[in-house]
């Protein structure tokens, strides 16, 4: 294997950084102008705010152009054309998949592509999946439900079309699926964080050693930031006893982000196909600097049904400073999505993002898989119940267990917490997004 | 690593195969079986756009 092998496209994925930025304000350009000229959500939003797609000159303009948010898209859908609102850029025909979000923080967003937009996307599932080692000579398991949620479809077809033998695990339950990928050898999987650890604990109750039994060789993870926790992504190795790997997307924004064979512990860019912008939460200003967190504001260049530009994720990251030992040129994320910006809550007067719960948490093996955070109001204190699942052969520790477990909890999240242990496989299981932590204070204050 | 493509021949060649495609489209195109299958060629010639001939009028300056 020469150099060049470890690259879908060496001549993006390791163009130098000027001329990185120089393709990036091109191509920015190109989609405002598209934009401005084919969806009248867009022009609107651009002449409201004085802003004409000529103004556009240097890479410090970008950060005039208004931004974009969910509430926004939400809103254009009760427009025509019917279901996605005047946002949508190319005549109705053209749209060839339907997809949406899952609705968890409020009415779906409907996803519009073309067939151009779909090729798109299986093309940056494809700068992910080889980044990560997918090659011809595996046989790829996709224990997915395919339905009107984008998740693994265009990990399916990246896969395809990297050359790998893929197999639908569609409608499939889990022990079936666990069946087919021994049957078949299969050497990879993709699924949530959550599903791929439900996944090695049903194996090993049918008498199933993923490690000595099945052929995974890699697990790609989507849907969830667990495969960027630490913790998290070493109970999923330890299970399986192979590589785990995360990428980052969004229905509305496209796969933008991945880890490759490396893993210096952050996710790589892709600038070619995405621009990515860090903003400050308190002061909006945009953050160059590594290590600052702040919401990431999003462009994709190249999807054109209902473009996607300067769109604020919500989701929390920071620049990572380091680069990876690959040679890719595009910019490092450090450690993933921390949180997002309307999951970071404040408790006790403290902010808490729930994924600092769970690296503790998955951090201790003498406990299950699974827990719970739920925040209710106790008069007029929060409180905090942690739900763990904890196997009777820890009966005997379990004083001690629970006493370094709450120090973990205070020196990571400087939060005192209510600890309820429940037996192991107790807890609810989720085969996609996990609904782990639940605010009830909001429900409480709305009555 | 770069030098060993050509970047900008390789993108004459996708230009190459995009005027073919509509050409191919333009002649054609009222017959349904080659409007959709040329549509998806077309697809597929963009991805090779954004990959190659995007970057091709990329300067070192």
């Amino acid at each position: 294997m020469n150099n060049n092998d470890i690259y879908w496209n060496h001549i993006l994925e390791t163009l130098p950084y000027e001329r990185l930025r120089q393709l990036q304000l091109k191509k920015f350009r190109r989609i405002v102008d598209w934009a401005y000229n084919n969806s009248p959500f867009y022009k609107k939003l651009y002449r409201d705010s004085g802003f004409e797609p000529g103004d556009l000159k240097k890479f410090e303009d970008i950060q005039k152009i208004p931004k974009t948010d969910k509430g926004m898209l939400r809103d254009v859908q009760k427009r025509p054309p019917f279901p996605y609102g005047d946002i949508l850029s190319v005549p109705i025909e053209d749209v060839t998949t339907f997809r949406q979000t899952s609705g968890t923080t409020g009415t779906p967003v409907y996803q519009a592509d073309t067939w151009q937009d779909w090729e798109w996307w299986s093309e940056c599932w494809s700068y992910i999946l080889y980044a990560q080692g997918y090659r011809d000579t595996d046989r790829v398991f996709i224990p997915f439900g395919y339905n009107i949620f984008v998740a693994f479809w265009a990990g399916h077809y990246a896969a395809e079309k990297i050359g790998c033998e893929v197999v639908p695990g569609g409608v499939l339950n889990t022990e079936a699926r666990i069946l087919k990928m021994q049957e078949l050898k299969c050497t990879a999987f993709m699924a949530t964080p959550t599903y791929v650890l439900a996944l090695a604990e049903t194996a090993t109750k049918m008498g199933i050693d993923p490690i000595k039994d099945l052929f995974i060789r890699r697990i790609t993870c989507a849907g969830e930031p667990g495969a960027s926790i630490p913790a998290t992504k070493k109970r999923i190795e330890d299970a399986w006893g192979c590589k785990v790997y995360d990428h980052i997307g969004a229905t509305e924004i496209g796969a933008w982000s991945y880890e490759c064979t490396s893993q210096p512990g952050g996710l790589h860019v892709n600038d070619a196909f995405f621009l990515v912008e860090i903003e400050d939460i308190e002061t909006g200003k945009i953050v160059d600097e590594p290590g600052k967190n702040g919401k990431m504001i999003i462009t994709a260049f190249d999807r054109l049904g209902k473009p996607c530009i300067r769109f604020d994720s919500k989701d929390v990251i920071r620049w990572a400073d380091y680069t990876c030992e690959c040679g890719r040129t595009f910019r490092m994320i450090d450690g993933g999505v921390i949180g997002r910006a309307d999951d970071i809550t404040k408790v006790k007067g403290v902010l808490l993002a729930p994924t600092a719960i769970e690296e503790v948490v998955r951090s201790f093996p003498e406990l299950g898989d699974e827990y719970e955070v739920v925040v209710s109001k106790a008069g007029d204190v929060d409180d905090i119940l942690l739900k763990i699942e904890m196997s009777s052969w820890h009966a005997e520790k379990k004083d001690l267990i629970l006493a370094r477990l709450q120090d973990q909890l205070r020196l990571k999240t400087n939060l005192g917490y209510r600890i309820e242990v429940r037996p192991l496989g107790s807890l609810p299981r989720y085969q996609v997004k996990a609904h782990r932590f639940k605010d009830l204070r909001k429900k409480e204050g709305s009555h | 690593m770069n030098d060993r493509f050509d970047v900008k021949e390789l993108s004459r060649t996708i230009g190459d195969l995009r005027a073919n495609a509509e050409r191919l489209l333009k002649a054609g195109g009222e017959m349904e079986a080659i409007k959709r299958n040329v549509t998806k060629i077309l697809a597929n010639i963009r991805m090779l756009e954004l990959n190659i001939s995007d970057v091709a009028d990329i300067t070192n300056s």
